[in-house]
């Protein structure tokens, strides 16, 4: 047995010899940043360790600095005492929490409703006379109480035609709207009489210290027995934190929370119910579940009112999941004819409208837009460049979030710098380095690398990355286009969604060809329309419909399954 | 203009993707007799390894590699009409294909040009290969190479399977396994007993070639 002593956190552990360092460290329960999920390709479980570990691969040394005493975590086994520096991780990233959306009228599936009074002289018993339908034994534990006490007016909680609640005044009724990103959860408390959002929150999915995509957590899945358990365990944890901090902070109880609506895509819906995801990662990518279903809360560990109902918002498969539809919803698609809808993330969904007709694809984008799989990437956390610019005289300006000094680059910063690049013919079309730069910027470019400041820059690589990433979702929005024939040069609008697109330069996205430049339509930024689609879904039950009926239309379009999609992928990788 | 020029312009003119002085310089080898199968290898192939070798670089991307294809076998077209002597010696041959349950065949496909353009008889089994396949079709053509490429990392473990039935039937050694793709590491090579990972597909070439030395 060895020790391994925490340095920050003031912790001692005792561990056997020959134990992954990344594996105890998780296991103490300490947060780290493992984009790959271990498997050593993207150095982001970097710490500083003074003790015996095995030796590191050559590999291992291409990513870290060993006179600073670096590891990777995942890489490193236990031989001897431990004294272990883990890197402070950031918990805060800058994301968005408002959406646009359409009004809706308050329908919402739980309401307060006066209920008749209890008359004493009558021997049938009031759970029977009163319309609603009694599910649990509580409800007659309230009864009885009220019916003990003298008081007349009698109110109640129903969620459609069920009694969740009882009392003698008419009681608030708030639900929560939740948006479970593979990043991040943004929350709404909402209250559903008067459908005000009382509070708003956001925090980091715990999920991401098993890998920043959806794949590495299915992967995680498949390798633990347990896996889907442990993953459902850090969500509900989560999201109870989350809810309980939402209440304190608008000063409400708990108890008031009758109703939690749930958007999310499909793994993520599938890890918060702790299925087994395994099936939708291979071909042909079947998921367990689609469908949208009512559950108590508490069956799954949820802790508001104990009567409380938890919603999800239905898939239409396993890459086009409910966060998707809610968000296509929100956006009222009967009016925006032509219009392309897009969502970037580590897949990139994307609908296109026309005459009815809606259709739907993914495609792999890759983690790069998010600042991962780039050397100086971040998640748009504090430091990381967010906008960029190259004046004529070749001067460089940048900005960073929370105005704090640059120490990596998120993901509007990379299609900033990327746009600017090409605009000055720093990089050429094909993404190669210009060999004949301008001596004012030629001092910046080192070894095919790009010098933002001093540590801060781009690399081929990255700038490679980036036309992976930007080619895939170009190629999807071509293929999807005439799947369902809508000519490019016709598209009515462009509606971004997600909090990636919020903070993007729109003119640096067709500078890059994000967005094919055939497309000449105004964009609109959407912000969270997930998380706005279960807020519409928390009020207005016409709403849940709606969802419903625009994903019995859906006509969803596997890309990798279409013979044409190398060639018009490899097409679109230019600038 | 001599032969060893002649093979330069060619090789160069592949390297630039121009097809009509590729076309042209391949008329002209066969006007003035030089055998096909030395303007192939010291022309065409030549510039196809350059090209890999600026893929390896940085400096070429997918786009070029694939223009560079086509243009490559618009010489191929011209020339291998034309080949009088059939190389005796015995090719390496090697099966690839895309693990089971993975539909991305991009990177697959960029090996199969690279193997291609080195004379390295290719049989592609395509995307989502039934991991039996791998193994059948390695024995039915007698492969040096079986070769196997995920951009999944829940697909990887489809590629410890094959190399488990190859040891279950007793012919592990009659093969060398490679693996590659977006998630494979050095490290997941190891793990899984593979015998050969590279990073990008001209290396990958490049490996085949030495290993095959080495059998």
């Amino acid at each position: 047995m060895y020790r391994v002593d925490f340095i920050n956190e003031n912790i001692s552990i005792d561990v056997e010899e020959g134990s992954n360092l990344l594996e105890v460290i998780r296991n103490s329960e300490i947060d780290i940043n493992t984009p790959c999920n271990g498997s050593g390709t993207c150095g982001k479980c970097k710490v500083i360790a003074h003790g015996k570990l095995s030796d590191p691969s050559s590999r291992e040394l291409e990513m870290i600095d060993v006179k600073k005493n670096e590891r990777l975590s995942c890489m490193a086994k236990i031989c001897g005492d431990l004294k272990l520096e883990i890197p402070i991780r950031n918990k805060e990233i800058k994301t968005i929490n408002r959406g646009y959306s359409v009004e809706v009228d308050i329908d919402s599936f739980v309401k307060t409703v006066k209920l008749p009074k209890i008359d004493r002289s009558n021997p049938i018993p009031y759970a029977d006379i009163q319309r609603y339908n009694v599910e649990t034994d509580s409800i007659y534990k309230k009864i009885s109480m009220l019916d003990l006490d003298s008081a007349d007016d009698i109110w109640g909680v129903v969620f459609e035609e069920s009694l969740i609640d009882l009392g003698f005044i008419e009681q608030e009724v708030f639900g929560v709207a939740v948006d479970i990103g593979t990043t991040g959860i943004s929350y709404y408390l909402v209250d559903l009489k008067s459908g005000e959002i009382r509070e708003k929150y956001s925090s980091l999915n715990p999920q991401t210290k098993f890998g920043s995509d959806v794949l590495t957590r299915i992967t995680y899945c498949m390798d633990n027995e347990e896996g889907a358990k442990n993953l459902q365990k850090l969500i509900v944890d989560e999201i109870n934190i989350s809810i309980k901090k939402l209440a304190e902070l608008s000063d409400i109880k708990l108890d008031s929370i009758y109703h939690i609506f749930i958007s999310a895509n499909t793994t993520m819906m599938h890890l918060l119910l702790a299925i087994n995801p395994e099936s939708m990662a291979k071909s042909p990518y079947r998921p367990i579940f689609l469908k949208h279903k009512n559950f108590k809360s508490k069956e799954i560990g949820i802790v508001a009112n104990n009567e409380s109902i938890l919603s999800i918002i239905p898939a239409a498969s396993s890459y086009i999941g409910g966060d998707i539809l809610s968000g296509l919803a929100a956006i009222d698609f009967s009016s925006s004819n032509n219009a392309i809808f897009i969502d970037i993330g580590t897949n990139g969904e994307l609908a296109a409208f026309k005459d009815n007709r809606i259709i739907c694809t993914s495609t792999a984008a890759g983690p790069a837009l998010e600042g991962m799989n780039i050397e100086c990437g971040l998640r748009a956390e504090s430091g990381a460049i967010e906008s960029f610019k190259i004046d004529d005289e070749f001067n460089i300006m940048y900005k960073t979030i929370g105005d704090a000094d640059a120490i990596g680059i998120c993901g509007s910063g990379l299609i900033d710098i990327a746009a600017q690049l090409v605009e000055k013919n720093i990089l050429t079309k094909s993404g190669r380095w210009n060999k004949n730069l301008n001596e004012k910027i030629a001092h910046r470019l080192k070894e095919k690398r790009f010098y933002i400041t001093e540590k801060v820059y781009i690399s081929q690589k990255d700038i490679r990355q980036i036309q992976l990433a930007k080619g895939a979702i170009s190629t999807g929005i071509i293929m999807m286009s005439k799947e369902i024939g809508l000519e490019l040069g016709e598209v009515s609008k462009v509606y971004i969604a997600g909090a990636f697109g919020y903070h993007v330069d729109p003119d640096s996205m067709k500078t890059i060809g994000l967005i094919p430049k055939e497309i000449d339509s105004s964009i609109e930024f959407l912000g969270n329309t997930s998380l706005e689609g279960a807020r519409l879904a928390l009020l207005n039950r016409g709403y849940v419909k709606n969802i419903d009926l625009i994903n019995n239309n859906i006509e969803v379009l596997e890309l990798s399954l279409k013979p044409e999609f190398q060639e018009e992928f490899i097409g679109q990788l230019n600038f | 203009m001599n032969s060893n020029e002649l093979f330069e312009n060619i090789s160069e003119a592949l390297v630039d993707m121009d097809d009509d002085v590729v076309e042209e310089l391949c008329n002209k080898s066969l006007e003035s007799n030089i055998p096909a199968e030395k303007t192939i290898a010291e022309g065409l192939l030549a510039g196809m390894t350059r090209v890999g070798e600026l893929y390896e670089e940085e400096e070429y991307f997918l786009p070029e590699v694939m223009i560079c294809s086509d243009t490559l076998n618009v010489g191929l077209d011209i020339l291998k009409p034309h080949i009088e002597v059939q190389n005796m010696d015995k090719p390496i041959k090697i099966v690839m294909g895309v693990v089971e349950g993975d539909t991305h065949d991009i990177g697959k496909n960029l090996v199969k040009i690279m193997s291609e353009a080195s004379s390295i008889e290719t049989y592609d089994l395509g995307k989502d290969v039934p991991l039996d396949k791998f193994i059948e079709v390695a024995e039915d053509v007698e492969a040096d190479f079986i070769c196997m490429s995920t951009l999944m990392t829940t697909t990887m473990s489809g590629m410890e399977k094959v190399i488990n039935m190859l040891e279950e039937k007793g012919i592990r050694d009659k093969y060398k396994v490679m693996i590659g793709g977006g998630p494979i590491s050095q490290n997941f090579a190891d793990s899984i007993g593979a015998d050969l990972y590279t990073e990008d597909a001209n290396e990958a070439v490049k490996k085949i070639k030495e290993l095959a030395v080495a059998i």
